[in-house]
């Protein structure tokens, strides 16, 4: 060890309580970073599965030209039960999926015989759809099932908003895709609820056969696979872009981040809230090693009157500052993300809850992930503002008059 | 000649008003010169060996050590020079406390990136007869020792110039002869110029040449014979 680190080293431990409190403060920088910037990813990964898992699956396939007038006329943009089965095809060849089942999407009325209201209807296929409705709970009465003809199920807040129970017949209307109205009875099979509330205060899901025979089609709205890893959804989507132009297939494709709107949104505000509480971190903990810093400085002014005497320059005198600081910023980073890790670990332990958040339906539990680029980000900037917040004292030693120094009592 | 002041005044902020510590001074320490800066309290003797040192500077007049005006250096080239030309002995001994006897001795060194510190300076503390306590922390160390320690560090860089302020005022008696004495066979042996400020008449028992200072002037200025000390 150089002359100039070793003097760094024992000047850190020459006044053990000081730099207590200046490590504190580092500590507390990387604590707070790791263990919030752990419960922002771990919200982010939670509400993208949920939503994936729930709603949007993966990718999405439709018929050409369906994203762009399919809101106007849906029955017009529809994929054949021929193209199902040939994406069905391309899958098994090319790209394990999970799962990959059609949905049928259609607007409607529900009515219980006293009310009508409106309704999202969807037709789906019970088995596959269950791996792709993983984080949909139910909440009352059971699954839907391929051989419950009739069988329906109820967002929860649609089926409060009726004076019903399950096991319970309704009415289903809808215009078929020749524009007559058509209406089917339905069996209440069970009341979910999909964590989003917008969906639970309008979704109906019926087995897509019972939808197809209300619309007067054999077709399907959308294909949704489901793969196993997320990570996975980028190569998919280009596998299959290359498959569909290769076969000629007129289909659009849509990943889940293009279709989740209301992901991005929350991720954007909770990166700016992440942002914000990292700068106030920062601040407190620049203040506080400053200060320590800057009192290490005023009780050494004589020796750094010495080091000046004896030729050591200005530069000299600001270069051992900061490697005191170095040295104090590595000790910290070290103890801060240990701790943090501690931390995150005794949270996620913990399974406190957090009250539902806004548009959601279901509280859920505090999960604090340990991030490996949350760690690095957090290692760097402690050493960074450690170093970056000693520097006004560093100066300040630097231009200390060396008789004043030496003549310091 | 190795330092040459001329027409040096350094003033200095008393309350309100400006005090003169060195008014309108001029003198010239020759190679190999033992030489003692006298006077009392306040006299300006602490400032005269500053500007001599380079450690401060003059408000007017020239300060020329070894054929440079330090007064056109900048402050870091200023470092620089202090670190190659000129050796400096506290009252207070100024070591650093963290660091050992040895490490204390090489830090000048390390200064300047040289690699043969840890050598130069084993060497340095032999000269001043501490090879035994090389690896001891200044506070275990008696008043005698660290002056010792002090000076192996002020010789260490080969100075053609050491200055010390008051070298034995935080000494015993006996002790401050054997330092002055350490310092006069230094100065006989390697031929360094020393310029010592004290009011201690067995200090001054030692010098070639004695300068006696008042309110920031010289007093009076003689030549004197060596004469031996006894311990």
């Amino acid at each position: 060890m150089s002359l100039g680190w070793k003097i760094a080293a024992l000047n850190v431990l020459r006044n053990g309580r000081r730099s207590a409190i200046t490590l504190a403060a580092i500590i507390f920088g990387c604590i707070s970073l790791i263990v919030f910037g752990g419960f922002v990813h771990s919200m982010y990964e939670g509400m993208r599965e949920s939503m994936i898992r729930s709603q949007l699956g993966h990718i999405q396939i439709y018929a050409e030209g369906f994203n762009q007038y399919g809101k106007a006329e849906p029955e017009r943009y529809l994929v054949s039960l021929e193209q199902f089965q040939q994406v069905q095809t391309i899958l098994e060849q090319q790209t394990p999926a999970l799962a990959i089942t059609p949905r049928l999407n259609f607007g409607g009325l529900l009515s219980d015989g006293k009310q009508s209201l409106p309704v999202m209807g969807l037709g789906v296929d019970a088995d596959n759809e269950v791996l792709l409705s993983s984080a949909i709970n139910i909440v009352e009465g059971s699954d839907l099932f391929p051989d419950d003809a009739a069988g329906a199920q109820l967002g929860e807040g649609l089926f409060r908003s009726l004076d019903v129970k399950v096991g319970d017949y309704l009415t289903l209307l809808s215009s078929t895709a020749d524009g007559a109205i058509n209406a089917v009875d339905i069996q209440i099979a069970g009341v979910i609820n999909t964590g989003v509330k917008e969906l639970d205060d309008r979704v109906v899901r019926v087995n897509l056969a019972y939808a197809q025979d209300l619309l007067y089609t054999s077709k399907m709205t959308r294909i949704v696979i489901l793969l196993n890893n997320t990570s996975d959804t980028e190569l998919v989507v280009e596998t299959l872009r290359q498959a569909f132009d290769e076969q000629n297939l007129q289909l659009e494709i849509k990943s889940w981040f293009e279709l989740a709107d209301f992901y991005h949104q929350v991720v954007s505000l909770f990166d700016g809230v992440f942002g914000f509480v990292t700068v106030i971190v920062l601040i407190i903990v620049a203040l506080s090693i400053s200060n320590t810093m800057l009192m290490s400085v005023m009780e050494r002014t004589r020796e750094i009157g010495t080091i000046r005497a004896l030729g050591g320059t200005p530069l000299q005198v600001v270069r051992m500052i900061l490697m005191e600081a170095t040295v104090l910023g590595i000790i910290g980073c070290l103890f801060g993300i240990l701790l943090g890790m501690l931390a995150a670990k005794g949270i996620t332990y913990g399974q406190w809850m957090m009250p539902t958040p806004p548009g959601s339906t279901q509280d859920y539990p505090i999960r604090v992930f340990i991030v490996p680029e949350v760690l690095i980000y957090t290692a760097l900037l402690a050493l960074v503002i450690t170093i970056a917040s000693s520097l006004y004292p560093a100066i300040k030693a630097a231009r200390l008059s060396v008789a004043g120094a030496l003549r310091y009592t | 000649m190795i330092i040459d002041i001329r027409g040096v005044s350094k003033r200095y902020r008393l309350g309100q008003s400006k005090v003169y510590a060195i008014e309108d001074l001029t003198m010239q320490v020759e190679q190999g010169e033992f030489l003692i800066v006298n006077g009392p309290s306040g006299c300006g003797k602490s400032t005269l060996l500053n500007l001599m040192s380079a450690i401060d500077q003059a408000d007017r007049g020239d300060v020329i050590i070894n054929g440079v005006n330090v007064a056109e250096l900048s402050e870091a080239k200023r470092a620089t020079f202090r670190n190659r030309h000129i050796g400096i002995v506290f009252q207070s001994f100024n070591l650093i406390p963290v660091l050992s006897a040895l490490e204390n001795v090489m830090y000048p060194l390390s200064l300047r990136g040289d690699r043969n510190a840890r050598q130069l300076a084993t060497e340095a503390l032999n000269e001043v007869g501490l090879s035994k306590y090389l690896h001891q922390r200044p506070v275990h160390l008696s008043g005698g020792q660290m002056q010792r320690v002090a000076i192996a560090r002020a010789i260490v860089t080969t100075p053609s110039i050491i200055f010390a302020d008051e070298p034995t005022a935080n000494l015993d008696s006996c002790t401050a002869q054997s330092i002055i004495e350490l310092m006069k066979k230094l100065n006989d042996d390697s031929g360094t110029t020393f310029v010592i400020a004290t009011h201690h008449q067995y200090v001054m028992e030692q010098a070639s040449r004695v300068i006696t200072l008042r309110d920031g002037v010289i007093q009076s200025m003689e030549n004197q014979p060596v004469r031996e000390c006894a311990v």
